[in-house]
């Protein structure tokens, strides 16, 4: 099953970008004009070959309908089809020989020059300004300050049933929450765990981002420690207050105002030392 | 403008140059960009770090085939960066690295070199391409693979370099991603069929099983199947 919105997807994963568009062009022109060689039939196939394969992976691997195509598992091999974009541009460029010619190379000049100021230069801008992954990384960063003074628990856990279905590492604190998660956890090492994913034990700490979307946790089952701004919104982070089972033993955590108290930026955390060098892939983590 | 640049274009070393150029460039741009995204950094960077520690158990996951971390893993160990920098670096140098590719591609199909050059330009200042290189994402290593292998079968008649692209292309498409596996199988395919079946086909059949044969061992570890990840072990239960 396909959905509306899915097809459009499939419309930009196939025909990603104004590259790919004027190489088709060039491709339809080639070949109603008889020029169409064999070696370019031969890179179509490979191209058409790769792009129906990558569908048909994605497809299954939702169990039978599309629930997204990320476009850069067809973008990788897009640069294959940019030969015939570069055959377009080329002969546009020597196309009139007459007064017109510079109009032409003119508006080519301006095409290249969007692509490579605008898309390319304002994209990587927006990213390092405005983009959401930086957004959580900036916060994160001032946020880790504050966690690595508040936690006191064990660097791993000891026995950790390890998932074949997500990457998860024995690593302590273990961060749960919005995309910063994984930011947060990054910097102070420890172990990111998806909102609805399957991390076996209870996170240690909750970070969230302040959106529309923003809800308060629970006050009974988390405590505010922090916040900090991003570059675009602010971030908080809670800790978890309940203690069951694998959670963290009470008294681990400093008390919430030695939290909130203006502590030095601490240097990050040496890596934890590695379980057993020779221990096997899955020994204790078998699904 | 074509006609005064002649000495560029026929520049035979220009290729490289620009390659090597283009590749210091785009590193010094990825450690200045400070770039971050979720799966370079729950994934690719713990699992380097986890290989230059030795930490066995955290390097190896079904659902990860192992190359770009591998070399990720490399670069931490010998030289002591943090993994998600390692990645950056290593993602931005495969992003460099795809340029003779590209050109190699285009020339094999219009035999120009301006034409190629053209290719060679519109690849540096792609935004897509560079952004996933400074985000460290495995995508650079990916575009590497297929352009050698498209690369080889476009330049079938050339013998034993045609097949030493062949076998360096599969080696990346079979370690690098396992959703790659199955386009290997295709273009594997399409080679077999220029060569129609010979001695270079079984080589190419003989590595490229050989390549995957480090990751069914890890899902055969975790899972007791023989198949080259987790996914691919959740899609046969899908099929079959």
């Amino acid at each position: 099953m396909i959905g509306v919105g899915s097809w459009h997807d499939l419309f930009w994963a196939y025909w990603f970008d104004l590259y790919v568009c004027v190489a088709y062009g060039v491709i339809f022109f080639r070949l109603f004009t008889r020029r169409f060689t064999k070696t370019e039939g031969v890179l179509l196939l490979l191209l058409a070959g790769h792009h129906f394969i990558e569908f048909i992976q994605l497809w299954v691997g939702d169990g039978f309908k599309i629930v997204m195509l990320p476009d850069r598992y067809f973008q990788a091999a897009a640069p294959l089809a940019w030969g015939w974009t570069a055959w377009g541009i080329c002969q546009l460029w020597t196309w009139r020989k007459d007064r017109w010619k510079w109009l032409v190379r003119g508006c080519i000049a301006v095409m290249l020059l969007e692509v490579a100021g605008y898309e390319s230069l304002s994209k990587l801008h927006h990213e390092y300004r405005k983009g959401t992954n930086r957004d959580g990384l900036v916060a994160g960063r001032k946020l880790a300050a504050c966690l690595l003074a508040d936690y006191r628990g064990p660097a791993r856990h000891e026995a950790f049933p390890y998932t074949h279905t997500e990457y998860y590492t024995a690593r302590r604190p273990v961060v749960k929450g919005d995309e910063g998660r994984a930011l947060i956890a990054w910097v102070i090492r420890g172990q990111n765990a998806l909102k609805l994913g399957p991390y076996p034990f209870p996170e240690d700490y909750f970070i969230r981002r302040v959106d529309a979307y923003f809800e308060e946790l629970p006050e009974d089952l988390y405590e505010f420690m922090a916040e900090a701004k991003g570059t675009r919104r602010v971030w908080r982070l809670y800790r978890r207050k309940t203690v069951s089972g694998q959670d963290v033993p009470a008294g681990q955590h400093r008390p919430h105002s030695a939290a909130l108290s203006p502590t030095p930026p601490l240097p990050l955390r040496p890596l934890p030392p590695s379980t057993s060098p020779t221990s096997a892939p899955g020994e204790g983590g078998h699904e | 403008m074509l006609e005064k640049m002649r000495w560029f274009l026929n520049w035979r070393q220009g290729p490289w140059c620009v390659t090597a150029a283009v590749t210091v460039l785009a590193m010094v741009l990825g450690c200045l960009f400070d770039g971050a995204v979720i799966d370079m950094m729950t994934r690719y960077a713990p699992m380097a770090e986890a290989f230059a520690e030795g930490n066995w158990q955290e390097f190896f996951h079904p659902r990860f085939p192992l190359l770009f971390q591998l070399l990720a893993g490399l670069i931490v160990w010998a030289t002591g960066l943090p993994g998600d920098l390692a990645c950056i670096l290593l993602s931005c140098f495969l992003w460099g690295m795809a340029i003779p590719g590209v050109f190699a591609v285009t020339m094999r199909l219009f035999e120009r070199r301006e034409v190629a050059w053209v290719a060679v330009l519109l690849y540096c200042i792609c935004p897509m391409l560079l952004t996933w290189a400074l985000f460290g994402l495995r995508e650079p290593l990916r575009t590497l693979g297929t352009l050698w292998v498209v690369l080889a079968i476009l330049s079938r008649k050339q013998g034993a370099r045609s097949l030493a692209t062949m076998l360096a292309g599969m080696l990346v498409l079979c370690t690098v991603r396992s959703d790659t596996l199955l386009p290997a199988l295709f273009f594997g395919a399409v080679y077999a069929w220029f060569d129609h079946f010979r001695w270079r086909t079984w080589s190419v059949a003989a590595w490229s099983l050989l390549c995957v044969q480090p990751m069914c061992w890890v899902t055969y570890r975790w899972m007791s199947v023989w198949l080259p990840s987790s996914q691919w072990v959740a899609a046969f239960e899908r099929l079959f």
